[in-house]
């Protein structure tokens, strides 16, 4: 039964902050590979993915994550899914470190398991030191490393090279496609950066002002619109012009 | 609750200004009493000779520590405790901490009681044991061993119901406002309605209840019937239960 289970399934999913509708009638199902979800602010991407964390709660439909609801049986999920959030808030006191090993000991994961993330990241070179010395651009490969700890079975990256220059952002997305390749690991992409996401994604959806415009594999998207370039798919799926 | 989960968080409250208000409130209570405990032998013309008889300094101790406010520590105890409520759970709501917490798998009930514990044991092992160091100071020479831990475990009770008390208010309204400074405000607000409400007579709060229960601990005839000594730990219970299930259930992190 957990094998035929979809990686994500969402039918009908609905978030309203008072008279604000953040997300209308959304389903998908996500089998596994890597996910891209792409669209302009404020279009719903990081409330769908606080919603696959149990985070928060829908206001209509449902989600599940391997099947099971994720704000009822979130401790559950958590124990197979890596996170980074767009903005990685950890306690300055701690080192980089001290956090990994407390997320590692939560998840059932070794130290082995920490210096094996560490290493995949390539952040030993600041991992032991306090967080709060620590630049954004480190902060966000933290993040990643405590994302992909233990190789989990799904990782969640909300906006994973926001802070990054351009050799750090190359850098994740290979690492993101060996760790796919060699672990197995499921990917869920939020990002604004288009040409990145090309590199790496299996499948895309694109979501505008809380509704989802388009569901579907790369492949086929290549197909449809004869192009594989994300910009402008996502230019002729949103009516607008480049002008 | 995870034994990981509680003392990480009690290693993250090891930050400014926590360590700081803990080192404020053990001094201001230990001298506080020092201080009224000195006025009140004199008004009272108690002997400074400590050679009297230990019943007897016991029964003083406490008669001058009741008489002249023993509570006087539940204004700092009240400001500390609503601090601390809105460090540990409006601020980590607001910045962003919490969201990484509950990415992790950690059940939102271990979460909840690590974080309140955290609170809620540095509270009262400080006033606690300033005012037991006090007592030591005071009475070292002459305090019998046996009515020495009667009187330490007096205080220790009456603190940590205190603290159980003003916590479960102040880490409710914090939760439920996610914002720190709203929930300092409604906490305090909280905290000083009690108190107003006891100053006008009204026997079954807080106030009125920490010093009968001190000396009720210490053997002696309470004043006050005995169900009022239950409507502080009863009122914490309440609103620890309340913040309990908002935390688990109700809570939204965006």
């Amino acid at each position: 039964m957990k094998d035929i289970d979809p990686i994500i399934e969402i039918s009908s999913l609905a978030k309203r902050y008072g008279d604000k509708e953040v997300l209308r009638g959304v389903s998908m199902s996500f089998q596994g590979g890597i996910w891209g979800i792409i669209g302009p602010n404020g279009a719903g991407k990081s409330t769908l993915i606080k919603i696959l964390l149990g985070l928060i709660k829908p206001s209509g439909g449902h989600a599940k994550v391997f099947g099971k609801d994720p704000f009822a049986r979130r401790e559950e999920i958590l124990r197979d899914v890596g996170v980074l959030h767009e903005c990685n808030v950890f306690p300055p006191q701690m080192s980089a470190m001290d956090y990994l090993g407390y997320a590692a000991r939560l998840k059932g994961k070794t130290g082995e398991d920490v210096r094996a993330a560490v290493e995949c990241a390539g952040t030993s070179g600041y991992v032991g030191k306090r967080i709060s010395s620590l630049s954004a651009g480190m902060l966000q490969r933290v993040g990643f490393t405590n994302a992909i700890l233990g190789f989990p079975r799904l990782v969640i990256l909300d906006e994973p090279t926001s802070n990054l220059d351009p050799l750090a952002r190359r850098q994740i997305l290979r690492i993101i496609g060996d760790i796919h390749r060699e672990h197995g690991t499921n990917f869920l992409i939020s990002t604004h950066i288009l040409p990145e996401l090309e590199r790496v994604c299996t499948d895309v959806m694109i979501l505008n002002d809380g509704e989802q415009l388009l569901c579907s594999s790369y492949d086929d998207i290549r197909e449809r619109f004869g192009t594989g370039v994300l910009e402008d798919v996502f230019i002729k799926v949103m009516g607008v012009s480049d002008q | 609750m995870r034994r990981d989960t509680l003392l990480w968080e009690f290693r993250a409250l090891l930050r400014p200004p926590v360590l700081e208000i803990v080192a404020v409130l053990f001094f201001y209570v230990a001298f506080s009493f020092l201080f009224w405990l000195g006025m009140g032998s004199a008004t009272m013309g108690a002997s400074s000779d400590m050679s009297v008889k230990a019943p007897m300094v016991m029964s003083k101790l406490l008669t001058v520590a009741a008489s002249l406010r023993i509570s006087e520590a539940y204004f700092p105890f009240m400001i500390f405790a609503a601090l601390f409520c809105a460090l540990t759970f409006a601020n980590e709501i607001e910045k962003g901490t919490m969201k990484g917490y509950l990415s992790l798998p950690v059940s939102r009930a271990g979460l909840f009681l690590s974080k309140f514990l955290a609170v809620w044991a540095p509270l009262t092992l400080a006033s606690s044991l300033a005012l037991i160091v006090s007592l030591i100071t005071m009475a070292s020479t002459c305090l019998e061993y046996g009515s020495f831990i009667r009187v330490a475990l007096a205080i220790f009770a009456t603190y940590a119901i205190l603290g159980f008390f003003l916590v479960s208010i102040g880490s409710l309204f914090s939760i439920v406002s996610k914002n720190t400074y709203v929930g300092i405000i409604t906490s305090f607000f909280a905290f000083y309605v009690m108190g107003m409400l006891n100053d006008s007579g009204v026997d079954y709060l807080p106030d009125g209840v920490i010093m009968s229960q001190y000396l009720y601990l210490a053997g002696r005839t309470p004043d006050v019937a005995f169900p009022s000594l239950l409507v502080t730990p009863v009122l914490g219970v309440i609103f620890f239960i309340l913040g309990f299930i908002y935390f688990t259930r109700r809570l939204e992190v965006g």
